[in-house]
């Protein structure tokens, strides 16, 4: 097998990290990959879930591979990278299947709405209303208010779920992200259990909203989100927490 | 409370959590008739939801919305305890009060006949849709 210049740097790097434990070699390794993984993300978009979900969950799964790969087996590391990247991906559309049957009109246009909402944000400089989305979207304003309530009917998969079975890291925590703000902040509230089980970026939305008082606008544009995204973070990091305590209430009872 | 039906709207449902999506879409109406922005019926229906999976529920919940001047008052109950009471000692989870700070411009609880109820204002700024 003939190396090219690249290839042989990454398996330098592969090498370091599997047997010396070099965790900036995986870093490293992460970093150079990722156009790849958001590739592949962007091949699995337009149907039905956000582009940076997708790209987020395609960082997963090549996380994945950089931890799995086997040097030993002689293939090129992106030979197996991208099954593994494709696979987290299907898996992400599999888990996330709705949890109760939403007519794909609906699916549509909430999808549809999603877009409207962000493009109309900037063309207006504030939150479109029911009635201009519905305009915009060619529906009646009803149809509005049940498609964006179908958007909660889904089962998401929380990122704060184990990266791996058995393991103690979250899948955000896995992506080696410090939230510098959340470590400045002095508010002992933040670094209570149930903020702790969520994900850098879960922790940092968090902060924004309920402690620094910034808008889902503000945090959309902050973080390069869509604000329907934003707002779906929120749900799914006060969801975590919740799950988290209750988690939590229940050990301490067994002990 | 405004005595005008037309500007009163009330929907009342079982007290199971199983029912918020109820109240979400209740905001939802509530959001197209008064014209409200994405991001402040987001911010309500978000508020609402945490009131509601924090509060000790009786058999009912009764949602009440009301025009008030430049805004809109929405009272939620009767609650067998005050919703704001209750996460008081729960360390870890963000308190219903910082939650609603954040959501809405006035959060307060009232007491009544049937038990305490919770008004959650949220402002309309002047001209189409709000923030």
């Amino acid at each position: 097998m003939s190396l090219s210049p690249n290839q042989l740097e990454e398996n330098e790097l592969l090498r370091a990290y599997h047997e010396r434990g070099d965790t900036s070699a995986r870093d490293k390794l992460v970093e150079a990959n990722l156009p790849l993984a958001r590739a592949i993300a962007r091949r699995y978009a337009g149907r039905g879930e956000q582009l940076d979900d997708l790209v987020q969950v395609a960082s997963i799964g090549l996380i994945k591979a950089i931890d799995r790969f086997d040097l030993e087996r002689g293939v090129f590391f992106r030979t197996y990278a991208v099954p593994t990247i494709v696979g987290e991906i299907k898996r992400h559309f599999r888990d996330r299947a709705w949890a109760v049957h939403v007519p794909r009109r609906l699916k549509e246009l909430n999808q549809m709405l999603s877009s409207l909402i962000q493009d109309m944000s900037a063309q207006l400089e504030r939150s479109p209303t029911i009635a201009e989305l519905a305009e915009a979207a060619g529906v009646e304003e009803e149809e509005v208010v049940e498609a964006l309530e179908s958007s909660r009917a889904y089962t998401a998969e929380s990122l704060t779920a184990p990266a791996e079975e058995g393991s103690e890291l979250d899948r955000m925590q896995t992506l080696g992200v410090v939230e510098e703000a959340f470590e400045r902040t002095e508010d002992q509230q933040l670094l209570a259990s149930g903020i702790q089980a969520l994900g850098p970026r879960e922790r940092r939305i968090i902060q924004l909203r309920f402690y620094d008082g910034l808008t889902q606008t503000q945090i959309a544009n902050d973080l390069g989100i869509s604000q329907m995204h934003v707002s779906r973070l929120i749900r799914r990091a006060l969801e975590t927490m919740r799950e988290e305590l209750e988690r939590g209430g229940v050990d301490a009872e067994e002990r | 409370m405004s005595s005008d039906p037309a500007q009163r709207v009330t929907l009342t449902f079982p007290g199971e959590r199983r029912f918020i999506g109820i109240a979400r879409m209740f905001v939802g109406g509530l959001a197209a008739r008064l014209d409200l922005g994405y991001e402040t019926m987001d911010d309500l229906q978000l508020a609402l939801e945490s009131v509601l999976r924090k509060a000790e529920l009786g058999s009912e919940v009764t949602l009440e919305a009301q025009l008030e001047g430049e805004g809109i008052a929405l009272f939620a109950g009767p609650f067998a305890e005050d919703p704001l009471e209750v996460t008081v000692g729960h360390a870890g989870e963000l308190e219903l009060e910082r939650l609603l700070t954040a959501l809405v411009a006035a959060a307060e609880s009232t007491m009544r006949d049937d038990g305490c109820w919770l008004r959650l204002d949220v402002r309309i700024p002047a001209g189409s849709g709000s923030t």
